[in-house]
């Protein structure tokens, strides 16, 4: 087992033992990268996004040694999607952070849909570039139909409430 | 244009521009622009030539096959609804003729060139820019419609998704693009493989109510499913477009001809930025120069880039005072590329510790163990491959999936649920390490062998 795929357990474990989607596990670990986890993964924007591959072959890893297990479900239309489960118990330190810190951010990302941690990820993807200019406008050239002002407003407001100050659109 | 324009297409026949249509006269002034014209300066699968001699074809003739598809859909969305919007119909259309106008050369490749210099503009973004931009395809848009016109088509072409049925004809499971280069690069790559009934499946196209998103958090849309006729032609569909990605556009020797070029212009432009011209002798008013200096091109400056400057600039370098410059031009110039070890197809393309263990272990080369340098002379290239597409690692929504009609009377849903085919196609995941020579992949099987026991 690498650290990686350690810390990817741990997450999922401290996320009350599951998360649910790949979306939700790549822009939970950006956004949490963003508070200090410093999980090493390297993100480009991709996959509507910051998305890493490596973040991807890790989960992976992970499955394939029974670490997590992986559930299909189905959505809308029927269209598949998965859930990771474990059933191991989250260590005292995950990445650089206590767990406690972890364990409240967790708690305030679960409190918001998928399509606005994309959202939120998005923003902050932007402003990791050094790039405010008219971030509100470009998240809506992008996803037109995703980023609606009320989902906007709730990407900023979980920023906020993960403690990710910085410039406003 | 003053009268009827006709091109021969050797995957549509013949494709006829008319005088009496308003859009069709305006695609022909937007052909004829510089900027793209510039499409007949960039091959469409890039190195795929050196596999496929005869994959030289080129994103001009992609992007006029994809106008003449796009016509195609509409005409079939005509035939559903009754009728179609013409502002909307032709901003649909003219997205798609300019889709491809922002493509950098050798794409994939270029695009991670850019990030590596800290450019995070993807080839939709510069599309847009050009659009909107001070440029002969925004003069002739603006002559047609205002600059509505031409910001309108650059929305359409930045978003990541459609946002209404005409923008589905853009981007989507059956748009133009796909539709355009799944035929295209088949025919021109001579591959047997990756053939579907085109015909077919754009008569068993329907439009749907669609719903996406999470029980909690969602969104209506209209997009295009299948009727139940149409489950053989879709499975032929996305079957082809798993064999076209992974035996074509992901072929190991393509993607070795990649990773050198963007090794190359990694170190050429560190180079070229700290101005050893010795060491990166490409002549500073070269577009290749001017841009690889540049921490925000301008459009000028980016449509200066082509395949012909690409190599252009390669050829200056061979003569570098650097002898890695020096030697990975020589290498794509004589087609002498980096060997493979292909470790997801020696693990069977499975994930698992081994190949994180190895990747581990790569990372720690340093240069003095058989001349293996971690990102120099060890080269990684690691993907994703599904029937959807490549590097295609995060969930996948209902836009993303193809919907089918399972009766006359069921609702549209995952084509997976219907079809073994498709639900066997699953996901290929691809793992290559590229070195220099033979000894270097002995190299590497001898650290394999250790960190797979």
């Amino acid at each position: 087992m690498t650290d990686q795929m350690d810390l990817v357990v741990e997450l999922v474990a401290a996320n009350g033992g599951e998360i649910v989607g790949k979306t939700r596990l790549q822009k939970t670990v950006y956004l949490l990268d963003a508070c200090g986890l410093g999980s090493g993964f390297e993100f480009e924007y991709h996959n509507y996004g910051p998305f890493s591959s490596d973040l991807a072959f890790e989960t992976d890893a992970s499955v394939a040694t029974g670490l997590l297990k992986p559930e299909e479900r189905r959505g809308f239309h029927e269209v598949p999607y998965v859930v990771y489960r474990t059933d191991a118990e989250p260590p005292t330190r995950i990445g650089a952070l206590d767990a406690e810190v972890v364990l409240e951010k967790l708690g305030v990302l679960k409190g918001y849909s998928a399509i606005v941690l994309e959202l939120a990820a998005t923003i902050q993807y932007f402003r990791d570039l050094g790039d405010s200019d008219k971030i509100n406008d470009r998240v809506r050239q992008l996803k037109p139909l995703k980023a609606t002002p009320e989902r906007l407003q709730k990407a900023w407001d979980l920023l906020d409430a993960l403690g990710l100050k910085g410039e406003h659109a | 244009m003053e009268k009827d324009r006709r091109i021969r297409d050797f995957v549509h026949g013949l494709i006829v521009f008319r005088v009496a249509s308003d859009v069709d006269r305006i695609a022909w002034k937007l052909i004829n622009t510089r900027e793209f014209q510039r499409l007949r300066r960039i091959r469409q699968l890039g190195f795929s030539e050196f596999v496929y001699p005869g994959a030289t074809h080129t994103r001009f003739s992609h992007s006029i096959g994809v106008y003449h598809t796009a016509r195609l859909l509409l005409e079939r969305i005509r035939q559903i609804a009754g009728s179609v919007d013409a502002t909307r119909a032709r901003v649909a259309l003219l997205a798609a003729l300019l889709h491809d106008v922002g493509h950098g050369p050798f794409s994939h490749a270029f695009k991670k060139v850019q990030e590596n210099i800290g450019i995070h503009v993807d080839h939709e973004e510069w599309s847009s820019r050009i659009i909107e931009g001070d440029t002969e395809i925004h003069a002739v848009l603006v002559g047609a419609g205002g600059s509505g016109l031409a910001n309108e088509i650059g929305a359409v072409i930045k978003a990541e998704g459609p946002r209404d049925i005409y923008s589905s004809i853009v981007s989507s499971q059956f748009d133009a693009d796909r539709l355009d280069y799944l035929r295209r690069d088949r025919y021109m790559t001579g591959t047997g493989l990756g053939g579907f009934d085109f015909d077919w499946l754009l008569d068993c196209l329907v439009i749907d109510k669609l719903t996406m998103g999470e029980k909690e958090d969602f969104d209506d849309i209209t997009g295009l499913c299948l009727n139940h006729k149409g489950l053989q032609a879709a499975e032929g569909y996305l079957l082809s477009r798993f064999h076209l990605y992974s035996q074509v556009y992901l072929h190991k020797t393509t993607r070795a001809a990649e990773q050198i070029l963007m090794a190359l212009l990694k170190e050429a432009s560190t180079k070229v930025r700290s101005k050893d011209r010795k060491a990166c002798p490409i002549p500073s008013e070269h577009p290749i120069a001017k841009f690889l200096s540049s921490s925000d091109p301008t459009v000028s400056e980016y449509v200066q880039l082509d395949d012909f400057s690409i190599w252009g600039a390669v050829n200056f370098m061979q003569s570098s005072s650097d002898p890695y410059i020096a030697d990975m031009s020589k290498r794509l110039l004589e087609r002498r590329l980096f060997k493979c070890f292909d470790a997801g197809a020696v693990a069977g393309n499975s994930p698992g510790t081994s190949l994180n263990r190895l990747r581990r272990e790569l990372q720690k080369l340093d240069g003095t163990k058989d001349g293996l340098l971690f990102g120099r002379t060890v080269l990684t290239d690691k993907t994703s491959v599904t029937a959807y597409g490549v590097h295609d690692f995060g969930d996948r929504d209902v836009l993303q999936n193809v919907l089918i009609h399972a009766n006359e009377s069921a609702g549209p849903t995952d084509i997976s649920e219907h079809s073994d085919v498709v639900k066997a196609i699953g996901e290929m995941r691809v793992e290559r390490h590229y070195v220099p020579d033979d000894k270097g992949v002995a190299a590497l099987e001898r650290i394999w062998a250790e960190v797979s026991k």
